[in-house]
């Protein structure tokens, strides 16, 4: 049984974030941020995110681990897309850490600090056919969808780019994970590479996607990605703090806990 | 980004719809009201800005000529008038004496055009989501006037008609799903009775791209759709590299097109494919399979459409796989000209790349193009054909860097040219600059799916102190009369020419000149409290010339454009529209 007396002991550092936080001095430019209230850790979870009940579940495992309350501000917004913009204000008004982003360096603007991953997970290749268990078994006239630009797709290029042309798979960009995964169901392409959270989560509440087989072909699939939480720049204590909790729930096997509880298919930080 | 600005623009709309519960203050009426025709659409009043570029050939041009070269060093504020804050980037209009401007966040007001009196107006109430982040949507270039109306293309992706006397709503027609994307920032083009609008938005959510739509002005009716991109089964639809139409992004028609009455065709411009980076796309590396090809029709296109029925007659593609960012959207100018001693009837446009290029509008016959700044995408122009020829080093490619000039906001962007009939010359508010391009991924979580698709470091292009410059070159001959470089990029400030002999526009540094159309000397320039970040206009009201210029900062290529002179530093918000006029002693 894991134990949750070793991280408790972190409270004291956090007394000190909020001291610090007090002494963050003003930016031209930028406008004051929230600082923290009283005894709660603030989290921002957006619900279009596939994942954010398993990342709403190990944030009140760091928080209590702080001995702090958890709270949450859920996202409002509704549109299927959605400008990396916009958590800024979320960040500056709503939330000391927003949740679920995945830790790809150079992707974020200097005006973002982010957590150490508190899970890592996979681009894995979904496929209608049982028996395929690599890249070598799907035929080369047939596609592979993807969503594109994400890490997964960049490696599918990269590695595509590798082959000879009449070795590769015509690759098909789709509008996100959900559509990738249905031009899988429809015929149009042979396999799908997907984000596996998403796929997990699509698959939780849709029995179409039940009967899909995953693949988990290394030249895409490794290194596996982190997933943690953004802060404003400057709030770097309170990373620091955060990071330190992710650590000792790790070590403490508290993180995989939660992530079986979920059957979710990431791994705790090692 | 400017969240301060943002945040105020919240309280501001809440607070009014808290207090008013309805979307239209109608302090007062437009008396007289004089009903537009399509007779003055085709041949407008001088005094009169009734379309985005005052005509339907979209020259910018307007006749007259009471503030001419001769006393422009008079030019004196004659009325403010502030604006809401945001990404401004307004075309007013003006009918008999009426100003009609729209504001960030799609507020539009009537106004007196003489003294800048409040006469009605009204605010859209937008879903709250888009009250809270408006992004590029809430932005309009302008509006259109017809009949008895005034027509918004709105950021809920909607058509809107207001009564032109009261601002009361008319009618309302949905077009598209905001929630994926969807907005509109152009302004309508009115084509005998028919609202004609270009979609925008159309990024990785949109499978199938973008379109330009007609909609019947009196009741909202959707009567045509035409798609800019090509559908699989048609003959177009094998330029998309074997990719499934649910595989095509892009092809947004996000500024105004223009219409020739006599040839009853409308031209409208689109963009790129989306994601930028052509091997996210899925357009590179190009297919084996020798049925397809990867141009990417209809992207970087002029579309010469039927309005009566959206029969799409000709097209012809300016950029094929366009993997920078380089957009062909811009004002599509119909001049007559003599090429090559026989009369042609021209289609004039200059897209990111800055080089000027002229087809007949007749059929889409290439004719002739013409470089204007530094530029390293195309290697060389075919002068029989203008098929270009793409320096491959300028392509960028995954896991590596490379150098593309201009960068991705382009050498011009949405800051429309203007065309003198006068000096049959053409007059460019321009940018040179580069970007070291290095392709990224685009997902940070699963739905923040923008910020680029790739990270573009922008510097001013090789062996330039200036970042800026206005060019003027003339069309008979295509040589350049005239340049003016300046520090300050335009930062998108669109250019107005005058009978009077004139050409305004302004720069980053929130200056506004008057040039002579002839020799590019300056006769009068101010520095107003932010950028000219719109389009100036020139109207009567009483007999009277005014010149109006929208001005505000925040639009995405000012703040692009910014980086390029770090040393100017331009106020947060700040929208305004500032009037100017000289007196008649003068």
């Amino acid at each position: 049984m894991p134990s949750r007396l070793g991280t408790g002991i972190l409270i004291t550092f956090f007394g000190t974030a909020v001291f610090a936080l007090a002494q963050v001095p003003h930016v031209p430019g930028v406008p004051p941020g929230r600082s923290l209230e009283g005894n709660t850790l603030t989290f921002c979870v957006d619900k279009r995110n596939p994942t954010y009940k398993v990342d709403q579940a190990i944030a009140i495992e760091i928080a209590q681990a702080l001995l702090l309350e958890p709270r949450f501000y859920t996202i409002q917004r509704t549109t299927v897309t959605d400008e990396f913009d916009n958590v800024f204000l979320d960040l500056r008004e709503f939330c000391d850490a927003f949740l679920g982003f995945k830790l790809i360096p150079t992707l974020y603007p200097n005006w973002i600090i982010t957590t150490r991953a508190y899970y890592q997970a996979r681009y894995v290749v979904v496929v209608k056919q049982a028996g395929w268990t690599s890249l070598a078994d799907i035929p080369k006239r047939e596609a592979i969808s993807s969503v594109p630009g994400n890490i997964g797709d960049i490696r599918l290029i990269q590695y595509l780019n590798t082959l000879v042309p009449e070795q590769r798979w015509p690759r098909f960009p789709m509008a996100g994970t959900r559509a990738a995964l249905n031009s899988l169901l429809e015929g149009t392409v042979a396999a799908a590479l997907v984000w596996e959270p998403a796929f997990w989560e699509l698959r939780l509440r849709d029995p179409d996607y039940r009967d899909l087989y995953v693949i988990t072909p290394e030249q895409i699939s490794e290194p596996a990605i982190g997933v943690g939480a953004i802060l404003m720049f400057d709030n770097t204590f309170a990373r620091t703090t955060i990071d330190e909790a992710i650590t000792a729930l790790a070590e403490d096997g508290i993180i995989e806990e939660t992530l079986l509880s979920f059957d979710f298919p990431a791994d705790a930080p090692r | 980004m400017n969240l301060a600005r943002k945040f105020r623009f919240v309280l501001s709309t809440t607070a009014v719809f808290m207090v008013l519960d309805t979307v239209v203050m109608a302090q007062g009426e437009v008396p007289d009201f004089n009903p537009v025709t399509d007779k003055m659409l085709q041949n407008p009043a001088p005094g009169d800005w009734l379309v985005w570029r005052r005509t339907y050939n979209a020259w910018g041009y307007s006749p007259l000529d009471q503030i001419n070269k001769e006393n422009v060093k008079n030019l004196k504020l004659a009325w403010a008038w502030t604006m809401v804050d945001g990404r401004q980037e307004a075309t007013p209009l003006v009918h008999d004496g009426i100003m009609y401007l729209h504001n960030y966040g799609d507020k539009v007001q009537a106004l007196d055009a003489a003294t800048g009196d409040l006469i009605w107006e009204y605010i859209r109430e937008l879903p709250e989501e888009l009250t809270v982040d408006l992004g590029g949507a809430g932005t309009s270039r302008g509006m259109a006037i017809y009949g008895d109306n005034v027509y918004l293309a709105s950021a809920d992706a909607k058509v809107v008609a207001l009564d032109a006397k009261t601002g009361q709503l008319a009618w309302e027609q949905g077009v598209a799903n905001w929630e994926f994307g969807y907005y509109f920032t152009n302004a309508p083009l009115i084509v005998k009775g028919k609202v004609i609008v270009g979609m925008t938005g159309c990024g990785n959510a949109q499978p199938g791209g973008c379109f330009v739509a007609a909609f019947d002005a009196e009741t909202g009716e959707e009567l045509w759709r035409v798609n800019t991109i090509a559908r699989p089964g048609t003959p177009e639809g094998d330029t998309w590299n074997g990719i499934p139409l649910e595989s095509r992004f892009g092809g947004s028609a996000w500024n105004t097109g223009s219409y020739d009455p006599e040839l009853n065709l409308v031209y409208w411009g689109t963009g790129q494919p989306y994601p930028w980076i052509a091997e996210m796309s899925g357009l590179s590396p190009k297919s084996s399979d020798p049925n397809v090809s990867n141009e990417a029709l209809y992207t970087d296109t002029t579309l010469a459409i039927n309005p009566d029925t959206g029969e799409l007659v000709w097209y012809h593609q300016w950029l094929p796989n366009d993997t920078w960012d380089l957009d062909y959207a811009y004002e599509q100018m119909l001049i007559d000209q003599e090429v090559d001693g026989k009369m042609r009837k021209l289609l004039v446009t200059v897209g990111k790349l800055g080089i000027i290029e002229a087809i007949d509008r007749t059929n889409g016959e290439w004719l002739w193009a013409k470089e204007t700044v530094y530029q390293n995408v195309v290697s060389s122009i075919d002068p029989k054909t203008g098929k270009k020829t793409i320096n491959q080093n300028s392509v960028p490619h995954i896991g590596e860097e490379t150098v593309n000039c201009p960068a991705d906001p382009g050498a011009r962007s949405w800051a429309a040219t203007a065309y003198s009939p006068d000096t049959q010359t053409l007059y460019m508010p321009m940018q040179e600059f580069c970007s070291d391009t290095i392709p990224n991924p685009l997902e940070a979580g699963e739905v923040y799916a923008g910020g680029g698709a790739a990270t573009f470091s922008r510097r001013l292009a090789p062996n330039r102190e200036n970042a800026g410059l206005v060019e003027a070159v003339r069309l008979t001959d295509q040589e350049q009369l005239w340049r003016h470089s300046m520090r300050a990029a335009n930062g998108g400030s669109a250019a107005l020419a005058t009978g009077g002999g004139l050409v305004f526009t302004g720069n980053l540094n929130r200056e506004i000149m008057a040039f002579d159309d002839a020799t590019g000397e300056i006769l009068w320039e101010t520095r107003l409290n932010n950028v000219p970040n719109g389009f100036p206009i020139t109207y009567t009201a009483g007999g009277k010339q005014y010149i109006a210029v929208p001005v505000g900062n925040g639009s995405g290529p000012a703040r692009a454009f910014s980086v390029l002179t770090p040393e100017i530093v331009n106020p947060e918000g700040g929208s305004m529209l500032w009037v100017f006029t000289v007196d008649e002693a003068e």
